[in-house]
């Protein structure tokens, strides 16, 4: 079980994270997301143990990473947005020589190997130089060092950027395989990704946690739902009847290319029916409604936005 | 043993990759060059004064090997983000600054070894003990394992290679020449300036087939020192 209490980190007088706390069971996934500087990877570097944090701990089944020996490293496996790997190394020797730092006997390793191989999906790849392989396999090799020695903790920052569509569907289910009986972190830009592959979703804003729970129970705490309507109209009728709705909160309304009007609608609940039933016995001609963006990252902006 | 895997790694990229084999050609094609200019000039000379000629030159040249060897210790490590490997692993910051400067005197002692042709050929042509030629080499391997320090204490404070060889060259010239400005110096600092005499102080000796205690922990104190730094260096940067 990961622990961190009052998890506070200062930059000189700047509070990169403040009084961040939670409480992670093996056997979850949890998505971190935030901002650009929110203090993603400042919250990593204090679990990685890379870095200390101003005030606060970190356990790990009830031992406190800062003051742990070095030994106790071996629990914490840890893959930087880039890939930490040496490019003249073949995989097998690179993983080999990253077991032998880890602690791991050659007995260990010789086992561990083909487990891990197949973990991240490197079959084949056992004897190419790490130099030649394309970026996907590269982030497939760095996860494969995060979990050679079989850590309690996992952290995973962005672990997909820079991929393919091809290659994150390839590591979707790597990732997901990584929770069995350990306490995953990863961070992701790509929301939706962080929607299919976490458990449960931490969001930091200004280095404050302003969010911890679940996908679903996030976008129930958020009684906003946001849609896009192009109708057959005038924009000006649309925008008069949009502001005289009370279910509206928000309204921005515009003329496409095509001469429909377009609105950009901020509702108060999921009354997306009665909005569309309401459009047409205003005589509104409905051509199209369309979510603008998906569930979690309304849910990151509506938390995020309403910090601010 | 963890130690030996880090000096391991650093050895076959030294060996694996072309940087490493150029400094080895560059080194030996120096040193017989200036064994050639200085040390087999066509004058009369005793076999013995060729031998320390040899080791006068040689020795200057590797102190440069050492910091080519070194400038990659860390910088390279924290320019392509390697260093996570080494800070996230159990391995105490001690050990892998040992790691690191024993890689470097693994490259310097297979340099060495590729050098012996020339004091081999005196030892066959003249008159000199092996005694003499091992000494000159614990000499050289000394001084250089000195240097080698200082560099990877240099490297330990920037990501660029080359300034981690810049840096290094002027601390190490420091150590190496920095008697040349006792004159310029009043007692009592003018003692401590000339301790600054590496290469004229401490290796003379060995050059003339002795082997002084004094001067062996004098190398080995400007080892630890320097390490002793790295170690800090590594250890303060997480509390940045």
């Amino acid at each position: 079980m990961i622990t961190a209490t009052g998890l506070t980190r200062y930059y000189g007088s700047f509070p990169a994270l403040q009084d961040v706390s939670f409480t992670v069971e093996p056997g979850q996934i949890v998505g971190l997301l935030g901002r650009n500087g929110a203090g993603k990877s400042t919250a990593f570097k204090i679990l990685a143990g890379l870095m200390p944090p101003s005030s606060g701990t970190v356990t790990i089944d009830g031992v406190d990473i800062t003051t742990a020996t070095d030994s106790f490293k071996a629990s914490i496996g840890y893959l930087p947005e880039r890939p930490p790997l040496y490019d003249d190394m073949t995989v097998t020797g690179f993983l080999t020589h990253l077991g032998r730092l880890k602690g791991m006997s050659s007995t260990d390793i010789n086992k561990r190997l083909p487990e891990v191989m197949v973990l991240a999906a490197l079959q084949g790849r056992e004897h190419q130089v790490i130099g030649t392989l394309s970026h996907g396999f590269r982030k497939r090799v760095g996860i494969a060092q995060a979990v050679l020695h079989d850590p309690k903790l996992v952290i995973l920052d962005e672990p997909i950027s820079g991929l393919d569509p091809k290659q994150i569907a390839e590591l979707r289910p790597v990732i997901r395989s990584l929770g069995e009986g350990r306490v995953v972190f990863v961070s992701s830009h790509i929301l939706t990704e962080v929607s299919q592959t976490c458990d449960r979703i931490l969001v930091l804003n200004e280095g404050k946690l302003v969010a911890d729970d679940s996908e679903a129970a996030l976008a129930s705490r958020l009684n906003t739902h946001r849609v896009a309507v192009t109708v057959r109209g005038e924009a000006s009728s649309l925008d008069r009847w949009l502001s005289e709705r009370i279910d509206v909160q928000e309204h921005d309304v515009s003329t496409t290319k095509d001469g429909f009007a377009k609105a950009r609608i901020t509702l108060t609940g999921d009354v997306r029916e009665t909005l569309v039933s309401g459009l047409v016995a205003a005589g509104f001609g409905l051509r199209l409604l369309d979510d603008p963006m998906d569930e979690l990252e309304e849910i990151f902006l509506g938390l995020t936005e309403g910090e601010q | 043993m963890k130690v030996l895997w880090i000096a391991k790694r650093d050895l076959s990229a030294n060996l694996n990759g072309i940087q490493g084999w150029v400094v080895i050609a560059s080194v030996l094609t120096t040193s017989g060059i200036l064994f050639n200019l200085f040390g087999l000039n066509g004058s009369e000379r005793l076999s013995h004064e060729v031998l320390q000629q040899f080791f006068f030159t040689t020795g200057g040249v590797f102190n440069f090997a050492a910091i080519l060897f070194a400038m990659r210790s860390f910088s390279e490590e924290k320019a392509n983000g390697t260093d996570v490997l080494l800070e996230t692993s159990p391995i105490s910051d001690g050990s892998i600054v040992f790691g690191k400067w024993l890689a470097v005197m693994g490259m310097l002692t297979l340099l060495a070894a590729l050098s012996t042709y020339m004091p081999a050929l005196i030892f066959v042509n003249g008159k000199v003990s092996i005694g003499h030629i091992i000494t000159g080499y614990v000499g050289m391997l000394g001084m250089s394992g000195a240097i080698a320090a200082l560099g990877v204490f240099t490297s330990s404070l920037t990501k660029s290679q080359v300034a981690a060889a810049l840096l290094g060259a002027v601390v190490a010239g420091m150590f190496l020449l920095g008697f040349n400005l006792s004159s310029m110096v009043e007692p009592p600092f003018v003692d401590i300036v000339e301790r600054f005499g590496m290469y004229n102080n401490n290796y003379m000796p060995f050059i003339e087939g002795r082997m002084p205690t004094r001067e062996l922990v004098f190398f080995g104190s400007v080892i630890f020192g320097a390490l002793f730094l790295t170690t800090r260096i590594l250890e303060g940067r997480r509390f940045r």
